[in-house]
């Protein structure tokens, strides 16, 4: 029965290749291609979730090569990371029924969507180094053909630069887990790492591992955004359909983050770059971001690209907590990985809701437009408060963590430091998302008419804006499972 | 640590939560009948209930996290008061209330943090116990000074009260009501609770209040004086109030353990501030009502054959003002016996007497002022004057109800000081843990009397020196603002360095990092990886081909029409990048050539026998 864990990657990556392969005339009815896809895709959500919360916790693929095999393995990390996948995916889903309905080559979407729920799900419950890389490769893969899905120029540029950095970025690691191999056992993910820390020092190589070690962290930071290498996410997100922008924006540039976590935590241990260079130079790469991502924001028009900014920004704080090393910033870092993919989905969602109604992308033009759409506006509005940290909404338990984390640290500037850029930038996230909300509400309207979105396209923006406020108001039972997690690793 | 919201009840809390509840209570009762006519006002009951609960959650409060927390859900339904009205003012009046509410809160979020490293707790009780054998203060002050500036700003504390005077004017009448009276106490209490907790009898941290304290005092005074709006004079005056409260949350703490005259007269002046600016800005309201404006010149001579109006303005304007027999004068008196023994321990303790006698005077004359105004002086419009003689019926039942009820405290904490002052006064200042008993004080000693008529000497010079001198014009009749419009903080500081000139430099400086990588490739692209065209390159030849077609197509035009040279559509953007091309592949022929190989090895064999001929 251990082949349960196979089957929440198989079975989307099997539905996905199906409606890639099969001919355009099979789907002319599209309430067929619909229902069917729903009907795919709570089947593939049950699996999931038959596997996250089953009591199987490991099965071997297959070998590559011989010592190097392919592992799946489920632990309360990788739980966590599936079940916000599965989550998001879900709903996210259930909004493009609504959105994709305006746009072109619908199937090969749905195609695409299920390989990117599959490929991720395998990064979620991959056993060791290897299958990490080999399904990291793969979403970058399935996720391309979503960003260049409308198929314009700028798309297929913006979709271009999106494959350049990222195998930019896989480049690095797979550098850097080469040199890795010799001291650390990257057939398996071990708590608190399994680097051999004496034979480093005895072959005198403390230096290069280092270098190793950033190498890593860069490489697989540019999928989360980290400076320098985060030029992609604002160009990416704008072109690709809204569901797509908020699939990357919520859930697959987390796969970035899971992939620094895992191999700065389960294979490297954070005790080998806890203060050294390596740990200032993330931090203080990740503190520059935050504030760079809230500062472009800010001035940004467009109003899906001020969203991408602010995403930048925000996995910045998800980076800044690991970098923190201690168990409490990682608690933040947990926390914020989740608030973040439910907010920034929800925005994403309304911004796309909003351009499949009335056509409207720039932030200039949506004065007003809380007297049309209420109810949409609101889910907007909570979700933006929730980004900013305003109690009770949830941002602000994830942030008070990774505030208090940095408190805890002794490392010169960083404990008041980082609180301060957090909350500057909190600042200035008021300052680019609440004025598009307090406008939308009380600016001049050209229309005055009540006229929400289709409600297919309502409801998950209206449950993932509920989310945000219920698990800002309960925060408890996540906050004491993440604890479980992050005190076993330091 | 996080998830527990924990919540206590003492005297002092059961003070305010009772003038809370009482104060919206009096508040919706007037406005059942003042926003009658309103389309928007199911809103603003549900913002109202809303700032309710956060505004009891807040008194009740048992550590700075939950105080933090309902404090931001104040700050953002309150919001909506101010913009209730929805027009270009109460936009920007709003903006600015949300932005200085958002900065401060995340400034008191970072205070707490501080509090949070230092003493491991922020649970109150647990908080003072620590803070009293704590060493190292230096933390904690910044904390203090993080958290001022939120709680602060909430009471309308110089430097940061900006927003204070527009948004008073924008919200409706029993919203102002609402946030003079009570919402500016929770910013109050937020600084008490910094006193009492983390900073009990601090010298440092008192003198910082009182020095702030005295600026708010005095400038609210002068800008109430000097404004020719009732709505901003009652603003300004309850900036100026909150000064006097600041003034006593300072003296707390440099008296240290003889802070009890200061810690009551702190207590009685909030509660007496909250019962007389209920009663000035619900007043201000019916005025509103009626005359459908707050300008001066507009309501001159509103008031005549209005004597109910007249009573409840003069119990109000004079219990404000420190006459004695009316609450203020109590409180009042108790701050200042605490500046007179202050003196006994500091130098500066006269000038700082002088000042707040000097202030009591400057709200006395503004309060003058207004009296003159809507119940001495006679509209130069005579038909205006006659139809406000004629407005009998100008306040329902109900309100009068209400008015009388906010009136009647007034009257009775001033003529009964050691019996319900004195019983506010003692079940209030537990918060403060003061140690000392209270003796009866006898407030109307001839000293005490003496303090008033300094103030009421100061009042006098003052309202001549000022309206008569300054604000009444000769060539335009009426009361005008002799302060220019360019002496605003908020405009210069505020806006323009905060909203502009901060973001302005962040994004430059955003904008660079964020093209650092971008900007790499196309250097690259444009040297080393030439393989592909960039977007903006041209389709043939080099950008020196390219700018000499231009030149030579434009001496042909130049040729064509002043030459008379016959018409020909040479295209030679493209035979000159031909040219181009060819020479460039006669070179690499060349380059190729054995000829040329040779040329390069004598070049080279030149070469080395000059290296041999030079080392040797």
């Amino acid at each position: 029965m251990s082949e349960i864990l196979l089957l929440p990657i198989v079975l989307p990556v099997c539905v996905g290749l199906g409606y890639l392969l099969s001919p355009e005339t099979w789907f002319s009815n599209r309430k067929r291609l619909v229902c069917g896809v729903g009907a795919m895709m709570i089947l593939c959500a049950i699996c999931s979730l038959v596997a996250i919360f089953g009591t199987v916790e490991e099965y071997q693929l297959f070998s590559l090569v011989q010592g190097i095999t392919l592992i799946l393995h489920i632990d309360d990390l990788g739980r966590l990371f599936a079940v916000v996948t599965t989550l998001v995916m879900a709903l996210v889903l259930l909004f493009s029924f609504g959105y994709m309905a305006h746009e072109e080559h619908e199937k090969r979407f749905y195609g695409f969507y299920f390989l990117t729920y599959g490929v991720l799900m395998g990064l979620d419950f991959s056993g060791n180094v290897v299958t990490m890389y080999l399904f990291y490769e793969f979403m970058t893969l399935v996720t391309f053909p979503l960003v260049l899905h409308t198929g314009t120029k700028e798309a297929i540029m913006a979709g271009l630069k999106y494959l350049f950095y990222s195998f930019c970025g896989a480049y690095m690691a797979l550098f850097g887990i080469y040199f890795l191999h010799k001291y650390a056992d990257i057939t398996d993910f071990m708590a608190g790492g399994s680097l051999d820390l004496a034979a480093v020092l005895a072959d005198g190589n403390t230096g290069f591992m280092l270098v190793i070690v950033f190498l890593l962290i860069s490489g697989f930071g540019v999928k989360a955004g980290m400076f320098p290498l985060h030029a992609w996410l604002p160009t990416a997100h704008p072109v690709a359909p809204a569901p797509a922008s908020a699939l990357l924006s919520g859930i697959v540039v987390k796969g970035g983050v899971l992939a620094i976590i895992r191999m700065v935590f389960y294979v490297v241990g954070a005790d080998f770059i806890k203060g050294t260079w390596v740990q200032t130079v993330w931090l203080a790469l990740s503190l520059i971001t935050v504030l760079m991502g809230s500062a472009l924001a800010y001035k940004e028009r467009v109003f899906k690209k001020r969203l991408a900014y602010s995403t930048v920004s925000n996995l910045s704080y998800i980076l800044f907590g690991l970098a923190l090393l201690n168990p409490v910033g990682m608690t933040g870092s947990l926390l914020h990985v989740i608030f973040h993919a439910i907010i920034k989905s929800c925005l994403f969602l309304c911004a796309g809701a909003i351009i499949v109604t009335t056509g409207k992308t720039k932030v200039a033009e949506l004065s007003g437009l809380g007297k049309q759409m209420p109810v949409l506006m609101w889910c907007f509005t909570f979700a933006s408060l929730a980004l900013i940290g305003i109690p009770p909404t949830s941002g602000v338990v994830s942030k008070w963590y990774l505030c208090i984390g940095a408190m805890e640290e002794r490392i010169s500037v960083v404990w008041w430091l980082g609180p301060v850029v957090l909350l500057i930038s909190a600042l200035l996230t008021a300052g680019y998302l609440l004025p598009v909300s307090i406008n939308s509400f009380m600016g001049e309207a050209s229309v005055t008419e009540r006229k929400e979105p289709k409600a297919v396209m309502l409801i998950p923006i209206i449950l993932l804006a509920v989310l945000t406020l219920l698990l800002g108001l309960y925060p408890a039972p996540i906050v004491d499972f993440i604890s479980g997690i992050t005190a076993g690793l330091m | 640590m996080f998830t527990n919201l924990s919540f206590t009840i003492s005297g002092f809390r059961c003070v305010y939560g009772a003038l809370t509840a009482f104060a919206w209570l009096i508040t919706f009762l007037f406005s059942l009948d003042y926003l009658k006519e309103d389309k928007k006002r199911w809103r603003y009951y549900l913002f109202n209930l809303l700032t309710l609960v956060a505004t009891l959650g807040i008194f009740f409060a048992a550590d700075f996290f939950t105080l933090f927390l309902f404090f931001e859900i104040m700050s953002f339904t309150s919001f909506m008061w101010v913009l209730h009205r929805e027009t270009r003012e109460s936009f920007y009046a709003a903006g600015t209330y949300l932005a200085i509410a958002i900065a401060g809160g995340l400034s008191i979020l970072m205070g707490m943090l501080l509090v949070w490293r230092s003493l491991g707790t922020l649970c109150f009780h647990e908080l003072y116990e620590k803070a009293m054998i704590i060493e190292d203060k230096t933390q904690l002050y910044i904390a203090a000074c993080c958290m001022f500036a939120g709680f602060g700003a909430k009471a309308g504390a110089f430097p940061v009260h900006v927003w204070l005077p527009m948004s008073y004017r924008e919200a409706p009448a029993p919203a102002t009501a609402l946030l003079s009276a009570i919402l500016s106490k929770t910013g109050i209490f937020g600084l008490l609770c910094i006193s009492a907790t983390i900073l009990p009898m601090d010298d440092q941290w008192g003198f910082f209040i009182l020095v702030i304290g005295i600026i708010t005092m005095v400038l609210g005074g002068i800008c109430g004086l000097c404004s020719d709006n009732l709505k901003t004079t009652i603003a300004y005056s309850s900036m100026s109030q909150i000064g006097f409260i600041l003034v006593g949350v300072g003296m707390q703490g440099l008296l240290a353990e003889e802070n009890g005259l200061a810690v009551w007269g702190t207590m009685l002046h909030m509660v007496n501030h909250t019962f007389v600016k209920l009663l000035l800005f619900l007043l201000a309201g019916v005025i509103f009502a009626k005359a459908g404006s707050y300008e001066l010149n507009h309501l001159k001579g509103f008031g005549k054959r209005k004597p109910f109006l007249q009573l409840c303005f003069i119990l109000g304007a004079a219990g404000v003002g420190g006459i004695p027999l009316l609450n203020g004068y109590i409180s009042k008196t108790l701050l200042h016996e605490s500046i007179v023994e202050y003196q006994h321990m500091a130098g500066t303790g006269k000038a700082i007497e002088s000042l707040f006698l000097f202030s009591g005077g400057l709200t006395l004359s503004y309060m003058t002022k207004l009296y003159v105004v809507l119940f001495v002086e006679k509209n130069e419009n005579n038909e205006l004057q006659k139809q406000y003689e004629h407005m009998t019926n100008y306040v329902s039942t109900g309100t009068r109800i209400t008015l009388v009820l906010c009136a009647i405290p007034v009257l009775l904490i001033g003529l009964l000081p050691n019996h319900i002052g004195k019983w506010i006064m003692d079940s209030m200042s537990e918060l403060m843990h003061v140690e000392q008993e209270m003796e009866q004080i006898s407030y109307f000693s001839l000293t005490n009397l003496t303090g008033v008529v300094i103030s009421v000497l100061a009042a006098v010079v003052m309202y001549l020196l000022v309206v008569k001198g300054l604000m009444l014009h000769k060539k335009e009749k009426g009361y005008h603002n002799p302060i220019p419009n360019w002496v605003s903080m908020e405009v210069y500081l505020y806006r323009d360095v905060m909203f502009r000139f901060i973001p302005f430099l962040l994004c430059v400086m955003a904008r660079v990092l964020d093209c650092i990588v971008d900007s790499l490739v196309v250097i690259l692209r444009k040297t080393v990886y030439r393989d592909r065209a960039l977007p903006y390159e041209l389709p043939e030849g080099n950008l020196f081909t390219h700018r000499l077609a231009q030149m030579v197509t434009v001496i042909h035009k130049a040729q064509e029409r002043f030459a008379h040279k016959p018409k020909s559509n040479r295209n030679y953007e493209h035979e000159i990048a031909l040219k181009n091309t060819e020479l460039v592949e006669d070179m690499k022929i060349v380059e190729r050539s054995l000829s040329f190989g040779l040329f390069m090895f004598c070049l080279g064999l030149t070469l080395t026998l000059i290296y041999l001929f030079a080392v040797n």
